[in-house]
């Protein structure tokens, strides 16, 4: 389990941190004379970065951001996550934060529920989305947000594929289309080629019986079906194919006479794999050239390559989910072995896997950016986006 | 001191190189261990580091390494073997793959188990892989002697072998799951399969047990009124009447580690979840009446398990599990005793448990670390060694449980999973693309 990927965000900043914050929030050193760290007056500016400090360059502002803040920046404010539980400070971003949009309290979620729309908060304001759920798009077609996205443009014949693009009388909308494909036909909703499908053979549910007069014995590989619209021809059965297409010579044929699942005709005739490549059946039971797992370093897992050292969903062995419950942390597959790792912007500082990782790096005034990475507490300096606040010293409370 | 200061921009310039790198000092420990590794390992000069690259440091690695300078959890220099506890051995195994169990039946016959159905034998002086024929993950190795040996990853890949001889060994799958042969006229017994396998001991090559990490489903038959379909997570070596050579017993515990002092005193962690998750069992002899109480508390279904169930043998375990309090909530991986008055577990963050004769609960152990702990062993009980993540190696000698020093790569410190040894001066520690060895003080008083 790695518990560090918490300090690869803390080394982003840590050089800004460490640089403003300790320097000016938790020591003495006088403004302009602290030289080791860059802070000095000698004829450069007092930011120089330490060195491979790229980010830290680009993000610094141009003005001097020495004394310790205590307000909240704008767009941070101080909101409760839930009524009487504690609140961070400083810790919600009221421009983007669903649950305190542009003011603490203002949530974006529950008007959106029952109305196929999704909410979310931008630049401060609440914004709506319609939904799509499976086969069904949603759209708001009559511009009233009371009724939310009234409209399954999937389905709907006054408005399928787009608002207001009506289909002819009588012609359904099929997948936001009007009606099916040339030679296809609706057939309770669902269009199917009635020229081979032995279900609805040249009309909806018309359904293929064998013959009366059957050959005996059949040719290799074949069975009755739908052909051309009409019931009773011969077919491929399984995953053979008629490659000497001999087929309407009828019982004198050889039949469907070709495995199509091998890699020289795969799926069809004379459809050939590359050398690395394997014949398989595909997620519908078709016959595909894919690649062959082993010889790329990977196993088959039902029918897919996968790395078992590094998939969490197949770590060690197929279908082996490194799963983690615990706060803010997920399983991870390191080496064919079930390892979890914190989310990003989270650590776990105390070391107690049971409340998993517990602080939110990003706005923990006792943990900034970082474990143990400290803002001044005592002043009610906050923590926002992972580093401790400063301003500029006529704003904020000048240190020694 | 020599050191091989390394240049980040001509030495780490990429991954060849600094494989070549890791490859390298690898290489030349089995050559400094080849010729010295005599059967007084005490002595011995211990495998390490080619002179050359002992001592190696970084001032930045590359991205392949997994850490930058800096990162506490981030190997910048590698120790010279002569100044550390652990040495580095030279390992054929992928350097991708984790190896995650060690278990010998002597110096020279040492067997490692990992990731990409890894098994490696040493000999005494060279470590050699021998074919599993699988890419899964194994997670324990555990035998008898030289000549009765088990390797564990899932319940349908159980493989034993009757030992290493000619340069290498066969591997026999020894199913406990998969392969099912119900005899409705004979009785039958079907298990659920798909559980991993972290658990396997034994007293004797005949007393073997093997625990899953999640119960698996059961059903047995036993005609003509004898029926029971319910869950199980422990099998016992023994064939059924079904063909499989294991035989199930009901319960319902989530196993991550078993040990006994002796067939009728076994103890098992198990991790249930919840508040539930560092929990401790002992096995004592069962000598209640039939059934089993084990029976009853795992079935969904049974029929004919009234008393005094004659039919019920097929189930019996011939231990009865008490649990007895760990103090802890976190979940216990490993258990290793010197004696039955005298055992250690060890676990998640950090976590040390230790009882003794008189003990009525598992006693707080002060740890040094809150790592997470995979590995307990000891020579005796003032010897006892423990591995775990970012290549914690810790020590009991006597007194307290302190730090060790170890040998590591550059790069990411690796995370630790098995220990054992034949004896005091001659102890393996296993873990992520790792091998270490401990060959007894050294000169220096490198702990």
């Amino acid at each position: 389990m790695s518990l560090y990927s918490p300090a690869r965000i803390a080394s982003a900043v840590a050089l800004l941190a460490l640089a403003a914050s300790s320097a000016c929030a938790k020591t003495d050193v006088p403004i302009g004379t602290d030289c080791t760290d860059g802070f000095c007056d000698e004829g450069r500016p007092s930011f120089t970065p330490p060195p491979d400090g790229g980010e830290a360059e680009a993000s610094l502002p141009p003005a001097r951001l020495l004394c310790i803040a205590t307000e909240c920046p704008a767009p941070y404010a101080t909101c409760a996550k839930a009524p009487g539980t504690p609140a961070t400070v400083c810790g919600t971003n009221l421009m983007s934060d669903a649950e305190n949009c542009g003011a603490c309290g203002v949530s974006c979620q529950g008007f959106s529920e029952g109305f196929n729309m999704a909410s979310r908060c931008v630049d401060g304001a609440c914004a709506f989305e319609c939904l799509v759920k499976g086969e069904q798009v949603f759209r708001d077609c009559n511009d009233l947000l009371d009724d939310g996205c009234e409209v399954d443009t999937n389905s709907d014949a006054a408005n399928c594929g787009a608002c207001g693009n009506a289909c002819d009388p009588g012609v359904r909308c099929i997948k936001g289309k009007c009606g099916c494909s040339t030679g296809w036909i609706d057939c309770n909703g669902t269009c199917i080629d009635p020229r081979a499908d032995d279900e609805n053979c040249g009309a909806c549910g018309k359904v293929c019986q064998d013959p009366a007069v059957m050959c005996s014995p059949m040719p290799p590989n074949t069975r009755y079906g739908c052909l051309g619209s009409d019931c009773g021809q011969l077919k491929c059965d399984g995953h053979y194919g008629d490659c000497n297409h001999d087929l309407s010579e009828g019982c004198a044929s050889d039949g469907c006479e070709v495995d199509i699942l091998t890699t020289d005709d795969c799926g069809a005739c004379g459809k050939k794999c590359l050398p690395d490549e394997a014949c398989k059946l595909d997620d519908r039971g078709e016959p595909r050239c894919a690649p062959i797992c082993e010889k790329v370093g990977l196993v088959e897992c039902a029918g897919k390559c996968v790395d078992l050292q590094t998939d969490a969903a197949n770590c060690g062995h197929c279908f082996n989910n490194c799963v983690y419950q615990r706060p803010n942390a997920v399983g991870t597959c390191n080496k064919g072995i079930c390892g979890m790792e914190c989310v990003r912007g989270f650590a776990d500082c105390n070391g107690d896997p049971a409340d998993g990782c517990e602080v939110d790096l990003r706005s923990h005034p006792g943990n900034c950016g970082a474990c143990g990475h400290e803002c001044d507490l005592r002043a009610g300096q906050p923590c926002v986006e992972g580093q401790c606040l400063m301003v500029e010293c006529d704003a904020g409370v000048e240190t020694k | 001191m020599k050191r091989a200061w390394i240049s980040r921009t001509v030495a780490f310039s990429s991954l060849a190189l600094l494989a070549a790198m890791l490859a390298s000092f690898a290489s030349c420990a089995t050559n400094a261990g080849e010729g010295t590794l005599d059967e007084d390992a005490s002595s011995a000069v211990p495998e390490g580091a080619a002179p050359e690259l002992d001592g190696a440091v970084a001032d930045a690695l590359p991205p392949e390494a997994g850490c930058d300078a800096g990162d506490p959890g981030c190997t910048t220099e590698v120790l010279r073997c002569e100044d550390v506890a652990w040495c580095l051995v030279s390992t054929p195994a992928t350097p991708t793959y984790a190896l995650t169990a060690v278990w010998g039946s002597s110096k020279s016959d040492v067997w490692a188990v990992g990731s990409g159905g890894t098994i490696l034998h040493y000999d005494g002086s060279t470590w050699v892989t021998t074919a599993s024929g699988i890419p899964d993950t194994f997670f324990n190795v555990w035998g008898s002697g030289p000549n009765d040996v088990w390797v564990v990853s899932t319940m349908e890949l159980i493989f034993h072998s009757a030992g290493f001889a000619d340069g290498g060994a066969q591997w026999e799958r020894v199913p406990a799951a998969g392969d099912p042969n119900p005899d409705y006229v004979a009785g039958y017994t079907t298990l659920g399969g798909g559980r991993f396998v972290r658990a396997i001991w034994g007293s004797s090559a005949s007393d073997v047990r093997i625990g899953t990490t999640i119960p698996f489903s059961i059903e047995t038959y036993v005609p003509p009124d004898f029926l029971y379909m319910g869950s199980s997570s422990q099998l016992v070596k023994g064939a059924t009447d079904g063909g499989l050579p294991w035989r199930a017993l009901p319960g319902k515990h989530r196993i991550t580690s078993i040990w006994g002092s002796s067939a009728t005193d076994v103890w098992i962690a198990a991790d249930e979840g919840g508040s539930q998750r560092g929990t401790m069992l002992h096995g004592t002899p069962y000598e209640g009446p039939s059934p089993h109480p084990d029976i009853e508390q795992a079935a969904d279904l049974c029929f004919g398990c009234e008393a005094p169930c004659p039919s019920c043998g097929a189930l019996t375990d011939p231990l009865v599990w008490k649990p007895v309090d760990s103090q802890s909530k976190l979940a216990l991986e490993s258990i290793w005793g010197s004696s039955a008055d005298d055992v250690w577990a060890v676990g998640e963050g950090g976590t040390i448990r230790r009882i003794r004769k008189g003990d009525v609960r598992w006693q707080k152990v002060e740890s040094p670390t809150t790592a997470p702990l995979h590995a307990v062993w000891g020579s005796g009980p003032n010897d006892v060694w423990i591995a775990g993540d970012d290549g914690t190696i810790l020590h009991y000698d006597g007194n307290e449980v302190a730090p060790s020093s170890v040998q590591l790569p550059l790069g990411r410190r690796p995370h630790l999973r098995g220990v054992w040894g034949s004896g005091a001066n001659d102890v393996w520690i296993v873990g992520d693309g790792v091998l270490l060895h401990y060959t007894g003080p050294k000169p220096g008083g490198a702990k």
